[in-house]
């Protein structure tokens, strides 16, 4: 599937994980680290993600979901964890 | 405590496009962005602020032991810039982090101390960015390279046993070790 926002759809945390993997792919050489994505993955230590890509990620991720992530919210986003946890968060508030 | 960063001028022409929409306004406060437009390289502003950044966070993450991504909440000021060096503060919850940058064409290198007599105490090695940069440190110095109890760099020096505090930063082609020799 290959929609421009995905805005308004019903995602499981999975799906969410699987297009943040999308998302991150370009930015990472780690292949093996990038197969076996999890909620412990970390941006910087696992993916080895340079620091100014990390603010690509973050831009590809509000275009991807529809959101906005503030600066506070960005502060934690060095997990995969934390991340989905974000999204799910402020897609929340778009729904509500 | 220190914290060192190095940026690769070409490489980031290639791989970091701050030119991006929303890209510079997610790390940058107004006042830094005012110094990026009124600048002459924006190229080189751009990443001469954002190396004060992240060597004042290795700096900050090594005094406090928290992680964070948030350029915006570490606040550059310079006291002086020209074409090859750049002196400034970056300022992250009433901390203040001093900043001596080396400018040229090929890259933008920041040193970062908490205290401005460390400065004549440090000792930094350009290498290039390869798997076996901890093997050309130890040829270059005769110290090695090793991590300390908060799995946070350090130098051993191999005659004197002497351990010091340690940066390491890496971008594109180069890669670089800041060390407090006292």
């Amino acid at each position: 599937m290959h929609v421009s926002s995905l805005r308004n759809t019903i995602m499981s945390k999975e799906e969410i994980i699987a297009e943040l993997k999308n998302i991150i792919t370009p930015y990472s050489e780690e292949t093996i680290a990038l197969q076996s994505i999890d909620d412990e993955t970390d941006f910087l230590k696992d993916l080895k993600i340079n620091s100014a890509n990390l603010v690509d990620i973050v831009l590809d991720i509000e275009d991807r979901f529809n959101i906005e992530i503030d600066n506070d919210s960005m502060a934690k986003m060095l997990t995969v964890k934390a991340t989905v946890d974000i999204i799910e968060n402020k897609r929340q508030e778009n729904a509500g | 405590m220190l914290g060192n960063d190095i940026v690769d001028l070409k490489f980031a022409k290639l791989h970091y496009n701050w030119r991006r929409k929303g890209y510079l306004n997610k790390i940058f406060s107004a006042r830094e962005l005012e110094l990026i437009n009124s600048s002459k390289s924006e190229h080189t502003m751009v990443w001469l602020l954002w190396s004060m950044k992240e060597a004042a966070y290795k700096c900050y993450n090594r005094l406090t032991s928290e992680r964070l991504f948030n350029p915006q909440a570490f606040e550059c000021a310079l006291f002086s810039s020209c074409n090859n060096s750049a002196s400034g503060v970056v300022k992250r919850n009433g901390q203040s982090f001093f900043t001596k940058t080396e400018i040229n064409q090929n890259y933008v290198h920041t040193l970062a101390y908490s205290g401005t007599w460390m400065l004549d105490h440090l000792s930094v090695q350009h290498l290039k960015n390869n798997a076996a940069y901890s093997v050309d440190f130890t040829h270059s110095t005769n110290c090695s390279l090793q991590k300390d109890r908060n799995h946070l760099p350090e130098v051993i020096n191999k005659n004197t046993q002497q351990k010091h505090m340690a940066s390491i930063s890496h971008d594109g082609q180069y890669l670089c070790i800041a060390f407090l020799k006292v």
